[in-house]
């Protein structure tokens, strides 16, 4: 008996819990929503006056609202800012920017890199970065060992936003660091940089950590960083790390300069490496020359469906010499005519001949 | 005064578009996709038409082809505003008949040169 009312008890309790949980729950959802509608109203209150700003149109009335919701919530109104700076560049984006600067929001966040929140430490690195304000750059920097990784991540975007190459090498250590960040979203970040990473990036293909000189060797490729052609050859020769090294065939096939040909053509026909093989022969395709054109036809022979299929669309590249080599093996019968049908095929679907009647 | 259709599914393009080009004395029509911009320019006959790539139902490139191959609107300005920006992207732009090619981020002053460019070379 003692024992059955021990178990209703029981069993009431949690019932109870249960209801005041579900009720809890039910009451926070409610204030969420309402919270986010409140802000939502907000966000349509403010945004036609700040596309009023941004398009250099912007008049006093514009100004006492955004004023007024810069008094009431900042943070809405620089993700508002953060939202429009996006899509915009030039004399309107600059409109934007001193507008959020005029009213003391860069300065605040500035000094929210350091906060104990870590939402609040993401957020403002996302305005500097919107903003492209380089004044953070080195404080932004130290974000990137940030112990919460997702901070790190938004450092690094920032980072690229900014366009500053003092980031470069705190962004290269980044990627053999504690907190290792990914190289694709670094490497992003290094290309919006833009050119003047290129001598940062020198510098870290020589002498930055392992996954540093793989991004360097990518990014100097991108770039078409003809003033690196000689570092990524010693690359190419020396690194002792193969990914640095198939990157850097990789850039210099990029790049374009035929500089790169001679180092190539000696990986292409001697190394065992598949992989390299099959980038040098891409490569040669941009650096190569007409004696190019006999070379990548032995390749396109080659036993290895990656190096085959790469010959055939170097010699594409390489122009009507590589057209009319690829057009007698697509007929001539050999291990290489389907590659080379298919690199015929597939230039003829990027390059359709102009329809007949089409206006000009 | 001109007609300019905005075609794109992004609200804030297409409020900073119309908000920059009425106040410099155009009007604008706007539509969120494709299928709407091709309606659009069937029911109001704009001067020009200003159409984001990327957008649902049918993309800027598919209504700008279809705008060169009927005779009523073959030679309508068609101004590609949009975030695809590598040289290929730009080529297909130009092969599908666009008449001019702006890439995002964007400068509504710069946009609204051109529109008065393009403008002026189709001006009787």
């Amino acid at each position: 008996m003692n024992l059955n009312l021990i178990a209703l008890g029981a069993l009431g309790a949690v019932m109870m819990a249960l209801v005041l949980t579900l009720v809890s729950s039910a009451v926070h959802r409610r204030r969420r929503q309402r919270r986010a509608q409140r802000r939502e109203v907000q966000m349509r209150r403010v945004r036609p006056h700040l596309v009023a700003m941004a398009s250099g149109e912007g008049e006093k009335e514009d100004e006492d609202v955004i004023d007024a919701v810069a008094a009431e919530d900042a943070d809405l109104l620089a993700e508002a800012a953060v939202e429009m700076l996006g899509k915009l560049r030039g004399e309107a984006h600059s409109e934007l920017v001193a507008l959020l600067a005029g009213r003391g929001l860069l300065a605040a966040a500035r000094r929210q890199l350091t906060a104990r929140s870590p939402d609040s430490r993401a957020r403002a690195a996302l305005l500097l970065g919107a903003t492209g304000d380089r004044d953070s750059v080195a404080d932004v920097a130290r974000m990137l060992d940030d112990p919460v990784p997702e901070v790190g991540r938004v450092a690094a975007r920032t980072l690229g936003k900014q366009g500053d190459s003092g980031a470069v090498a705190p962004l290269l250590a980044s990627l053999d660091g504690s907190h290792r960040l990914p190289l694709g979203l670094v490497a992003t970040s290094l290309l919006a940089i833009g050119r003047t990473a290129i001598e940062p990036l020198r510098a870290g293909l020589a002498s930055a950590g392992r996954n540093g000189r793989v991004a360097s060797a990518e990014v100097l490729g991108r770039l078409g960083a003809v003033e690196s052609i000689d570092g990524l050859l010693a690359a190419l020769a020396d690194d002792p790390d193969r990914e640095v090294r198939l990157r850097c065939a990789h850039a210099l096939g990029r790049i374009g300069a035929p500089k790169g040909a001679p180092a190539l053509t000696r990986l292409l026909t001697t190394t065992d490496d598949v992989v390299m093989r099959a980038i040098c022969a891409r490569s040669l395709g941009e650096v190569g020359g007409p004696a190019t054109v006999a070379l990548l036809v032995t390749a396109i022979n080659d036993s290895q469906h990656a190096v085959a299929g790469n010959a055939a669309e170097a010699l594409v590249a390489l122009g009507p010499a590589g057209m009319a080599a690829l057009e007698t093996m697509a007929v001539g019968g050999g291990s290489g005519a389907p590659y080379a049908r298919q690199a015929l095929a597939r230039e003829q679907l990027r390059n359709p001949p102009e329809r007949e009647g089409a206006s000009a | 005064m001109s007609l300019v259709l905005i075609a794109d599914d992004d609200p804030d393009i297409r409020e900073l578009v119309s908000f920059k080009l009425e106040r410099s004395g155009h009007q604008v029509v706007a539509a969120a996709d494709g299928d709407e911009a091709l309606a659009e320019v069937r029911a109001t006959t704009p001067d020009l038409v200003l159409l984001d790539i990327m957008m649902p139902r049918r993309t800027g490139i598919e209504v700008c082809r279809e705008l060169r191959d009927d005779p009523t609107t073959a030679n309508l300005p068609v101004i590609l505003l949009t975030a695809k920006a590598q040289e290929a992207d730009v080529e297909r732009g130009f092969q599908a008949g666009a008449t001019d090619y702006i890439v995002k981020p964007f400068s509504p002053r710069e946009l609204l040169m051109r529109v008065n460019t393009a403008l002026g070379r189709t001006a009787p």
